[in-house]
């Protein structure tokens, strides 16, 4: 009975949350759950020990679950979703505004607040647009930065992400990744990663490792761990280098190539000499900060805070449906984006609300900058099927159409932060737009509509149609300030120096700060010398 | 000095009175201003001290802040974390140090009545004056005076946007003002606003021509 008024406790206190099995155990069973963590952790330890440790930690969830599936049966709690490995997720059992009392030692009260009626629910409904993530839309933060540099020891470092996880939905950036390969030899970096990436299995969440090659000292260790990362499925990597440092580092590159060729894995680049805040991959898409933000961020705060928030709340479209469900006129897409904008404002606006409540791990995490953490947080709403590269669709309609509705969605933020710096209340509100990846919305959204082209070699980067495309999504790059993507998709022979020219070649005549490298086509010897750009 | 019985009135004669004596110029954000200086409002009644923000509401171009969230600013010693700053902690909590008002001016007041020392102050130097901030309090000052069993209360405030900024801050004040008079026992007095900058925004002379001629 104690362990489920724990639980019961833990609800309440949370009345919205959705909250895993591990999530449920690691708060009730703190001390216990943090030595078998530690035993886990341990670099030098007995099999025997791990074994043990590893029986302990089943044994808690079987007893979590037992109690939980007792709270299930007399409707207090309800699974709402299966995880990854069948993990079970669970939330209170009541809708919004009903409460429910429970005569135990102690009568307790738990009642659901009502969320604000928002004009998209609408569309919601008609699967034109999906929150990232429904159930945790108001509680959760999208995505963080965390500043490797700042942590001197890989264990307090991954004691910090894994503090940040209950109250993050999508992913966690490690910004400077090299500083940590600068402080620890390779097999602690190699279990470190293994570690990030068991935890992000059992939380739901993704890693991006950004990579400064100017700042990378150990090439030949860093080869060594990414033959084992590589294989992590929630640990991705983005180089983040400028064209000048790939003829610098070619060696170095050339085997990177290989490395991620052998495993039919995305090769992530950021041109530097375009964009200079760090650009990550998390679930639904690419993530960035403003430049003149960030610039700042490097002159006034580099070096004080361990993590800032980069994205609050994301509303994803399917541009497609939009188009043909409603309506494909750009006063039509203004007004239905002006409509997110104020979703995501009333959402934001709850969460400033609460957030003491709702960010607490955050907060507890970062006490000395409270007020410093959400200075550069951004909403985000991405864009699938939205027309680039759709045959029948005309490219310059489409930049006009988006760039008509960002410049009313700014307008709308400004108004609003105006208005709230005015009141005594100088907070944020800043919307960006960036594109959804296929891999996420797949079973979501409507199936892609666009051209798909394959790369064989360089000379490929001078047909007309290839340049047009690549110049119709450099504007894109431009109006899509939360970050945009595009991606090179490789067939013929595997030759890693062509394939540095043709990175070089990128690099040095397209204003594209983002883009990934796939080699999945190099093994079809028998296609056609086709490119294949896609979003 | 414009004195009225009510906000809205001392509202909409404040805005006429800036568009017709205001000088025009560019503020460090690049925004075309009309401001004068040393604006002294005086209401004489809180009755409908909310009917500005009401009237703001009524616009579809813009969400106002909802009044809970406008009390709380004032009122909660605790700094959200996406605020630049705010206005509770820095009177209930300032400098993490002293509760201006619990320790200070509710027992001064209750001593000494008469006293003209219940002043309480929201910049800090020492956070505050600070070249790269961007955000500093515009509310700067707040006096309380006990005067024939009423509270009155005076605001200095630096820089005031005179039509999205002050129907917030007087209601602010009348949140503040009756937290104190509850806790000393008397009735509300009247309340001052000084505004060292009183300006109104270019953009926004479309809807202040609204508010005077539609409210």
């Amino acid at each position: 009975m104690e362990t489920q008024n724990q639980i019961i406790e833990l609800f309440r206190k949370s009345p919205n949350s959705e909250l895993s099995t591990s999530e449920i155990a690691e708060a009730i069973e703190k001390p216990e759950f943090e030595e078998i963590s530690r035993a886990l952790s341990e670099k030098f330890i007995d099999p025997e020990k791990i074994r043990k440790a590893k029986r302990k930690k089943a044994q808690m969830h079987r007893k979590i679950l037992y109690h939980l599936n007792d709270l299930v049966k007399e409707n207090i709690l309800k699974i709402s979703k299966e995880g990854k490995k069948g993990e079970k997720f669970f939330c209170l059992d009541l809708e919004e505004g009903e409460e429910i009392l429970i005569d135990r030692v102690k009568r307790v009260t738990i009642s659901k607040p009502h969320a604000p009626s928002l004009p998209i629910e609408g569309y919601e409904q008609k699967g034109i647009i999906y929150c990232l993530d429904p159930a945790t839309w108001i509680e959760r933060l999208n995505s963080i930065l965390i500043e490797c540099a700042m942590f001197d020891d890989l264990k307090e470092l991954l004691h910090f992400i894994s503090g940040c996880f209950s109250n993050i939905n999508d992913s966690v950036t490690l910004n400077e990744f090299d500083a940590i390969l600068k402080k620890n030899d390779l097999s602690q970096v190699t279990n470190f990663v293994h570690k990030l990436n068991s935890r992000c299995n059992d939380y739901g969440k993704k890693i991006c490792c950004i990579l400064n090659i100017s700042g990378l000292e150990k090439q030949g260790e860093f080869l060594e761990l990414m033959k084992d990362a590589i294989k992590a499925s929630n640990v991705s990597f983005v180089f983040n280098t400028a064209a000048g440092e790939l003829d610098k580092n070619s060696a170095f590159f050339e085997k990177l190539i290989k490395l991620f060729f052998e495993s039919d894995a995305n090769l992530y680049f950021q041109n530097n000499d375009l964009h200079k805040s760090p650009y990550a991959i998390g679930r639904a898409g690419p993530y960035t900060f403003d430049e003149g933000e960030w610039a700042s961020y490097k002159k006034e705060l580099y070096g004080k805070l361990k993590c800032i928030v980069c994205a609050q709340s994301t509303v994803i479209v399917d541009a497609e449906r939009f188009y043909s469900e409603e309506a494909k006129n750009i006063e039509q897409f203004k007004q239905f984006n002006l409509k997110i904008a104020d979703s995501l404002f009333s959402i934001n606006s709850i969460q400033r609300r609460r957030s003491e409540e709702l960010f607490s791990d955050i907060i507890k995490l970062n006490e000395k900058h409270i007020e410093d953490i959400f200075i550069f947080s951004r909403n985000y709403v991405r864009f699938w099927n939205y027309g680039w590269k759709h045959e029948d669709f005309d490219q310059e309609f489409l930049i006009n159409m988006f760039s008509e509705s960002k410049k009313a969605v700014d307008e709308f933020c400004l108004s609003e932060e105006t208005i709230y710096k005015s009141c005594g209340m100088p907070t944020r509100l800043k919307i960006a737009y960036s594109c959804a990846f296929d891999v996420f919305v797949e079973n979501i959204f409507s199936k892609a509509k666009y051209r798909k082209f394959t790369i064989s070699n360089i000379k490929d980067f001078h047909k007309e149609d290839i340049k047009k495309i690549i110049e119709s999504k450099e504007n894109l790059f431009k109006l899509f300030n939360g970050g945009d993507l595009i991606s090179f998709y490789r067939v013929g022979n595997l030759d890693a120096k062509e394939i540095l020219k043709e990175i070089a070649f990128i690099m040095n005549n397209y204003k594209l700060p983002f883009f990934r490298w796939n080699f999945g086509g190099v093994k079809e010897r028998d296609m056609d010398l086709k490119r294949f750009i896609e979003q | 000095m414009i004195s009225k019985k009510y906000a809205i009135e001392a509202w909409k004669e404040s805005l006429r009175y800036i568009l017709e004596n205001g000088v025009e110029f560019q503020d460090e954000y690049r925004r075309t201003c009309r401001e004068v200086f040393n604006l002294l409002i005086r209401i004489e009644s809180q009755e409908d001290i909310t009917k500005p923000i009401k009237i703001l509401n009524e616009f579809k171009n813009w969400k106002y802040p909802p009044l809970e969230e406008i009390s709380k600013v004032i009122l909660s010693n605790k700094l959200a974390p996406d605020y630049a700053y705010s206005y509770g902690p820095r009177i209930f909590n300032f400098q993490k140090k002293i509760d201006q008002v619990n320790d200070f001016i509710i027992p001064l007041l209750k001593e000494k009545p008469s006293s003209r020392k219940a002043t309480i102050t929201l910049l800090d130097p020492v956070e505050d004056s600070n070249m790269v901030k961007r955000d500093i309090p515009g509310l700067v000052t707040i006096d309380f005076k006990l005067r024939q069993g009423k509270l009155n209360i005076t605001a200095v405030i630096r820089s005031n946007d005179m039509f999205f900024g002050w129907p917030a801050n007087i209601y602010q004040l009348f949140v503040l003002q009756d937290y104190v008079r509850k806790k000393l026992g008397c009735d509300a007095g009247k309340m001052d606003t000084f505004s060292i900058s009183a300006h109104v925004f270019n953009d926004q002379k479309e809807y202040i021509d609204r508010v005077m001629n539609e409210f």
